[in-house]
């Protein structure tokens, strides 16, 4: 489907259950308009209470029947941020309607899932675009030096990822016959503070919920497929990743193509581990120099008497990642082209989790498929 | 008052030297250009050694023997036979054995080993070091690794129970110029090191972040540049603390002379991460994770 008489895309949001960062970002591009929230019927009274909010909030209609919404306002985008092991579902639905596709991470709790939404994608020719990061100024910056041939050829990248929130109490903090809080209540819970991102009943750890943004950045930036891991895991942290047996704190060794190595280190490491989201920085080596980039700059340093203590001390500005990955995925429906993070490359990063995964558990080097 | 003997020549000598001063209770009696030089004509004039450079197992056992204390470089030189059989003799004849030039004492990770001991970074998860040195001063990756493994083996206070390790030659030479170990613990920690030789003349680059259970710390050569504007875009320059690593490093050595106590920087503590530079030597040989079963490979 084109935009061909407005040249704005309808978009539908398929389940809002996070606190909605995905449907914002698309709104955030003149071209696409929020016309219609839609779920299944059968969802539970908590997804239609954050769907109907979502709604209320952008002042459209709520509609419990998925494909009667697309038929009933012309809908040409769905924009898929349901709980996890819902995602490939509502996305393949999509695709086989010939709907684009803008889905929240992670692609998949299951890599057969993955594959699933790879084949629909592509038979039906429909665009896809999992959310991502790559546009965020210091990766721009960080993708112009290396094309530029500022460091030669790119032969080791390595990316620190902490999420410096809390994921409910510490570990340690369950007394002897407490009951364990089941996973998706937790996160349910945690929607109030915007830690809710591995929201869904499968719990998972912080290589698959949020693994997606740095992995994405070594694509983005070098292009290389990863071949094989070495990953140690651990719940190191929080309480409710001991009880699941998820980790929150991961490294990867990644050997990739091109003879290209690299590491991955990924952490919800708690709210006192920095005065910020957390230190996410990229380092990258070439054959003729380095790049050491900070994610989050450029940013703003603001203290004031009274200041919250859970308020970030440093705010990010020049921010127009949202307003660049729609133009990029525009740019795509109108030129069939490809999207900075399609469903192909979704679905290797998601595999390089599972391989990561695995070889935290095995203590071996795992090949990735 | 620790009577020392510098053993070694050049810019480097002076500048020690010039630096003793600064040391209490500590002087310089006697500068030779080798070990043999100095037992044969200086032998009763000083009390400890500092070697500058990199010694073999002849001239190290030559010094313990004669009752002298002894500073030099941490080194893969010494095989671990080599090092534990000197760091035997050395506690046989009561003397001190300190492996220098760690990174143990500068500043930036003074102020990180402080925050551990307080409690106040909780438990430590995740060690994480980048080293990059320039291609006008070259090392061996993995001849200079011990520094690395030191640092980490003092914020996890245990040997890892594996290494993962994979290496390359970015620049074509025999040896490896890049390399990365992975090591994992008991405790479920994980250490990351990378090193890299192959920056172009210049600064070289260091970081190294601890993430622990209550708190984190990054001393990040990012963090601490300053910017020089000449023309076009501005340069970031590091302001150095080599001299005062090296004051804490030669005053820690005469500290633990004069309270009879083992150095920072041990003996065994070099053993140490000799021995998980064996296994990362092993793991890059075999492309496999190498357990080590009571600190040696297996």
């Amino acid at each position: 489907m084109t935009a061909e008489s407005t040249g704005k895309f309808r978009c539908a949001v398929v389940s809002v259950v996070k606190h909605g960062y995905v449907p914002r970002g698309v709104a955030a591009h003149p071209r696409f308009e929020l016309v219609v929230v839609a779920d299944d019927a059968d969802q539970p009274d908590w997804v239609h209470e954050r769907n109907q909010a979502f709604a209320d909030e952008f002042d459209i209609p709520y509609v419990k029947n998925v494909q009667q919404a697309w038929q009933d306002y012309d809908v040409q985008v769905a924009v898929v941020s349901s709980e996890a092991e819902r995602h490939c579902d509502l996305s393949i639905r999509a695709a086989e309607a010939g709907i684009h596709v803008v889905q929240d991470k992670p692609m998949s709790t299951s890599i057969s899932e993955c594959d699933r939404l790879v084949a629909a994608v592509e038979q039906s020719g429909v665009k896809f675009l999992m959310w991502n990061r790559n546009y965020l100024p210091a990766l721009l910056h960080a993708r112009q030096a290396i094309e530029e041939g500022q460091i030669g050829q790119p032969y080791a990248i390595h990316v620190d990822f902490y999420f410096a929130k809390d994921s409910g109490p510490p570990k340690g903090s369950r007394a002897d016959g407490e009951p364990v809080t089941s996973w998706l209540d937790h996160q349910i819970a945690a929607h109030v503070t915007g830690a809710d991102g591995g929201v869904g009943k499968e719990p998972m750890g912080e290589l698959k919920i949020e693994g997606i943004y740095p992995l994405g950045y070594i694509q983005f930036l070098l292009g290389a497929r990863v071949q094989r891991v070495f990953a140690r895991t651990t719940a190191h942290f929080h309480q409710v990743n001991v009880d699941h047996d998820v980790e929150d704190l991961a490294t990867v060794t990644l050997e990739m193509e091109q003879d290209i190595l690299g590491t991955l280190c990924i952490g919800r490491i708690g709210a006192a581990s920095h005065p910020d989201i957390g230190e996410i920085k990229i380092h990258v080596l070439g054959t003729k120099g380095a790049l050491v980039i900070s994610e989050a700059r450029p940013e703003v340093a603001i203290y004031y008497r009274g200041q919250p203590a859970e308020e970030f001390r440093h705010r990010r500005v020049g921010m127009d990642n949202d307003y660049l990955l729609m133009e990029n995925f525009a740019q795509a429906i109108d030129n069939d082209g490809s999207t900075v993070l399609d469903a192909r490359v979704g679905r290797e990063i998601s595999g390089t989790v599972q391989a990561a995964i695995e070889s935290g558990r095995t203590g071996k080097p795992v090949e990735v498929v | 008052m620790v009577r020392l003997a510098l053993v070694g020549d050049g810019e480097r000598a002076d500048q020690l030297t010039s630096l003793v001063p600064r040391i209490e209770d500590a002087e310089v009696t006697v500068r030779a250009t080798s070990v043999d030089q100095l037992l044969v004509d200086e032998s009763t004039t000083f009390d400890a050694a500092i070697l500058l450079a990199a010694a073999g197992a002849g001239d190290c056992e030559q010094l313990a023997g004669a009752g002298k204390h002894l500073l030099l470089p941490i080194s893969s030189q010494l095989s671990t036979e080599a090092i534990q059989a000197l760091g035997d003799q050395c506690q046989q004849q009561g003397v001190c054995l300190m492996a220098g030039g760690t990174d143990r004492l500068v500043p930036a990770l003074q102020a990180t080993w402080q925050s551990l001991a307080a409690g106040e970074l909780g438990e430590p998860g995740l060690v994480r070091l980048h080293r990059w040195s320039t291609v006008e001063s070259p090392v061996t990756v993995t001849d200079d690794l011990l520094r690395d493994l030191d640092l980490v083996l003092n914020v996890c206070q245990a040997l890892p129970t594996d290494a993962y390790a994979v290496a390359r030659s970015v620049r074509g030479a025999a040896e490896p110029d890049y390399l990365q170990v992975h090591l994992g613990f008991d405790s479920g920690a994980m250490a990351l090191i990378d090193r890299s030789s192959t920056l172009p003349p210049g600064d070289g680059y260091f970081s190294f972040s601890v993430i622990g259970s209550s708190g984190a710390a990054y001393a990040d050569d990012h963090l601490n540049k300053q910017l020089v504007f000449r023309g076009e875009h501005p340069v970031a320059v590091g302001t150095g603390s080599d001299d005062l690593a090296a004051v804490a490093d030669i005053q820690e050595f005469c500290r633990a002379i004069q309270q009879q106590r083992a150095a920072v920087v041990s003996g065994a503590d070099w053993l140490a991460a000799a021995k998980i530079a064996e296994a990362v030597s092993e793991s890059i040989a075999s492309g496999s994770a190498v357990s080590l079963a009571e600190g040696r490979p297996s």
